[in-house]
């Protein structure tokens, strides 16, 4: 076992933030499950009748097949992309982490990486960026090299993510401009956070000129911006609502104890000032989600421990939850099953249940009502049935 | 002895459901023999299209268009007729016995039930002249979990699926028969399989589902599947006789932390995508055979300690463990090594009863 210290099971972190907390916080706001719902109809996906596959769904309208869709697509983008129009500028650099198309397969997800590339090519040809550079994503990792800000195909829609690791969901957007437009809110967004941290280099500083802004107050030594970061995560974690069905169980919290290889940096910063006060904020916001977890009292036990990489865990452990230094989010698993990265709430009221929800399997389907009889339909189109 | 890997395939029998169909609307009045567009649609049997023009009942099947329900009975008969008398009885017919249930048809789907009625009709006409069992009556009944009453087998159909079960309860559901064929060859599969100790996952795709199946047991998703596989392994721990004296005083078991890679697959058919959704049971199903040698090995009486956990895949270190067992995913066997560095490469023993005692001997072998 290649732990590094085990702090065990009550969380003697001080300190509170989450990476994924104030992310999805940001997000909600650029997002909500409305807005969610309708962007997902610029989304292609399966459209079944009666356990049939019947088409291709996109923009409000189903496609008997293959070719019908993709003539929609290139029309709807040739249309759109000779009707751009002007957008505002962004004095910043973008990275896009375009899906790879070697991990898809069928064709509404080969339809979507066809839609992914024009997404790309708008913003490329609006010129909203001061530079823009494409790369295929790899699984599971953001690998960053030094631009302001990364732009990422979830499977849901477009996440936009700033250089402390946190994202907006931009969604698609019915049209190439309105994606744009998309890009540009959530751009918006991540400026107007109060939980920006941002190091700066004044001429007459002290420490070398290295000094920090943090929720709208400059620190001028680690020290009182550490304590910053604990004051506002212990204030958080008040807030966290205990879950409504805990899960029980015996919970191991991995926690980096290194920063990513490769940090982003802002407009403006110098690589050499980023190190200690933004790997500091990082492990405040990697301690916040450890103080949301213990408020949150959703396992019966909860170890800690700090480690760059999982290594070997004992099975005794129900839970395990973690977040490796490259990694934008936190993942978890059960004994059984791999859950992935999870989709949690960074509202602390929301914390405790979304993180409930995000490690529970989708109920069964009920064995004997999987194919009922449909009822008929008096219609023009032939209805199927498979017996 | 027959390793816990050696049948750990994974089937996956992608229902025709998934054929899609797109027929063209067609206006009311149109010839009655229309070609029917749509893939998967032309040549199976199963596949019954139905509209209502002007009041009156349209039917699609097989690539033409009829209206009125008696013009498609009768040439489902014809159809269906010509490909049983083509059917060749087996050379060497099953003696074993089947009951079959069969529920009445439908009247109130405007003759789409009827017209299924008799399909199945047909085919337990295929299957009786195929003799792959002894003649049979069918009874007319619509029972959800009916049980052989003695005999051998029996077929029934259930919530639009035909099901076979064995004297033991254990039960495979068909996929749905592109001809009279088919039907004839899915039962006759599913009867070898129920042979067997069904020691293997089977997954079958209905529309966006999965249905998971083990040892003759159905589950409608991983919750199931893995509660049964909680279940299955408490219930063989306490199976597990422990040996004594203990080979040594500690061991360390080294579960992978991704079981489902590199597994060997068997695939019917089917579409990627939908392929896809069928993993995580691959995942489940292989964790739970690795951590069934885990339970083992702990429950074997043959060291004082046993620490089981994962771990990404690679040679584990030895440490001051007596003995190191670890999983590469996807390979049959298991690798053992001791305190001398020698890697033994082995099949794990299957049975929990005699796992201690077959283990031992492996451990022990002159080396």
């Amino acid at each position: 076992m290649r732990f590094a210290m085990v702090v065990a099971t009550c969380l003697a972190v001080s300190g509170c933030a989450a990476t994924q907390s104030a992310l999805d916080q940001i997000g909600t706001a650029t997002l909500g499950a409305e807005d969610s719902l309708a962007d997902s109809r610029w989304r292609v996906s399966e459209s079944y009748n009666y356990k049939t596959l019947r088409g291709y769904a996109w923009n409000g309208t189903v496609y008997a097949d293959e070719a019908q869709l993709n003539r929609a697509i290139d029309d709807a983008v040739a249309k759109d992309m000779a009707a751009l129009g002007q957008h505002k500028k962004v004095a910043a650099a973008l990275k896009v982490l375009r899906p790879n198309a070697n991990t898809v397969g069928g064709v509404a997800d080969m339809a979507n990486l066809h839609l992914a590339e024009a997404r790309i090519e708008a913003l490329r040809n609006s010129a909203v960026f001061q530079s823009l550079r494409v790369e295929n994503a790899a699984p599971g990792r953001f690998v960053t090299k030094g631009k302001d800000y990364v732009l990422q195909f979830d499977r849901r829609g477009w996440l936009l993510r700033d250089g402390e690791d946190r994202q907006v969901a931009v969604g698609n957007g019915k049209t190439l401009s309105s994606f744009v437009d998309k890009v540009l809110e959530a751009v918006d967004i991540l400026d107007a956070d109060r939980d920006r941290l941002r190091v700066f280099s004044p001429a007459s500083g002290p420490n070398g000129g290295e000094m920090v802004t943090y929720r709208d107050r400059t620190y001028a030594d680690l020290v009182s911006l550490v304590d910053a970061f604990d004051r506002d995560n212990a204030a958080m974690a008040g807030h966290v609502v205990p879950a409504s069905k805990p899960l029980g169980g015996r919970a191991l919290l991995v926690l980096p104890r290194r920063g990513p290889d490769r940090m982003l940096l802002l407009a403006g910063e110098k690589p050499g000032l980023i190190s200690s006060a933004r790997k500091s904020y990082r492990l405040a916001l990697d301690k916040r989600f450890a103080r949301y977890l213990q408020a949150g009292k959703i396992f019966n036990d909860i170890t800690l421990v700090f480690a760059d990489e999982l290594g070997a865990v004992p099975l005794e452990y129900d839970w395990i939850l973690w977040r490796l230094p490259n990694d934008w989010g936190w993942s978890g698993s059960s004994r059984d099953h791999d859950f992935g990265m999870l989709n949690l709430s960074a509202q602390p009221g929301g914390f405790a249940d979304a993180l409930v929800q995000a490690l529970t399997l989708p109920p069964d389907v009920d064995l004997d009502d999987l194919a009922p009889p449909p009822p008929l339909r008096n219609t023009m189109e032939p209805q199927y049935f498979m017996r | 002895m027959t390793s816990f890997y050696a049948k750990s395939v994974f089937a996956l029998a992608l229902a025709a459901v998934l054929a899609a169909c797109s027929a063209p609307a067609e206006k009311p009045g149109a010839p009655t023999l229309t070609q029917v567009q749509g893939r998967g649609v032309e040549n199976n049997v199963g596949y019954l299209g139905y509209m209502r023009v002007d009041g009156v009942d349209h039917y699609q099947w097989r690539g033409r268009r009829y209206v009125g329900e008696d013009e498609l009975i009768k040439d489902l008969e014809s159809r269906l007729g010509s490909e049983i008398a083509a059917l060749t009885p087996e050379s060497e017919p099953g003696g074993k016995t089947l009951r079959v249930v069969l529920p009445a048809a439908v009247d109130a789907e405007r003759g789409v039930g009827r017209f299924y009625h008799r399909l199945d009709e047909l085919r337990l006409d295929a299957l009786r002249k195929s003799a792959l069992f002894a003649d049979f009556q069918v009874e007319d009944l619509s029972l959800r979990d009916p049980d052989a009453e003695g005999r051998d087998f029996i077929l029934y159909r259930y919530a639009n699926a035909w099901r076979l079960k064995d004297g033991q309860g254990r039960m495979i559901r068909l996929s749905a028969a592109t001809s009279a064929a088919a039907f004839v060859n899915l039962v006759k599969k599913a009867r070898e399989d129920l042979s067997g100790d069904m020691e293997y996952l089977g997954a079958q795709a209905m529309g966006k589902d999965v249905i998971f199946s083990y040892r003759g047991k159905e589950y409608g998703g991983l919750r199931g599947l893995i509660a049964a596989f909680d279940t299955l392994l408490a219930e063989e721990r306490k199976q597990v006789v422990a040996v004594t004296p203990p080979v040594g005083d500690k061991a360390l078991v080294v579960l992978p932390r991704h079981p489902g890679r590199g597994i060997p697959v068997l695939r019917d058919d089917g579409a990627p995508h939908l392929w896809s959704n069928s993993v995580p049971g691959i995942s489940a199903y292989q964790r739970f055979q690795d951590r069934r040698i885990g339970t083992f090995v702990t429950a074997s009486g043959l060291f004082k300690t046993v620490r089981v956990v994962t771990d990404d895949e690679g040679e584990p270190p030895q440490g001051d463990y007596d003995w190191v067992f670890w999983h590469v995913p996807g390979q049959n066997e298991w690798q053992m090594r001791g305190k001398d560095g020698v890697i033994l490469s082995a099949d794990m023993p299957a049975a929990p009863e005699s796992f201690a005692g077959e283990l031992r001997a492996k451990l022990t072998q002159p080396r």
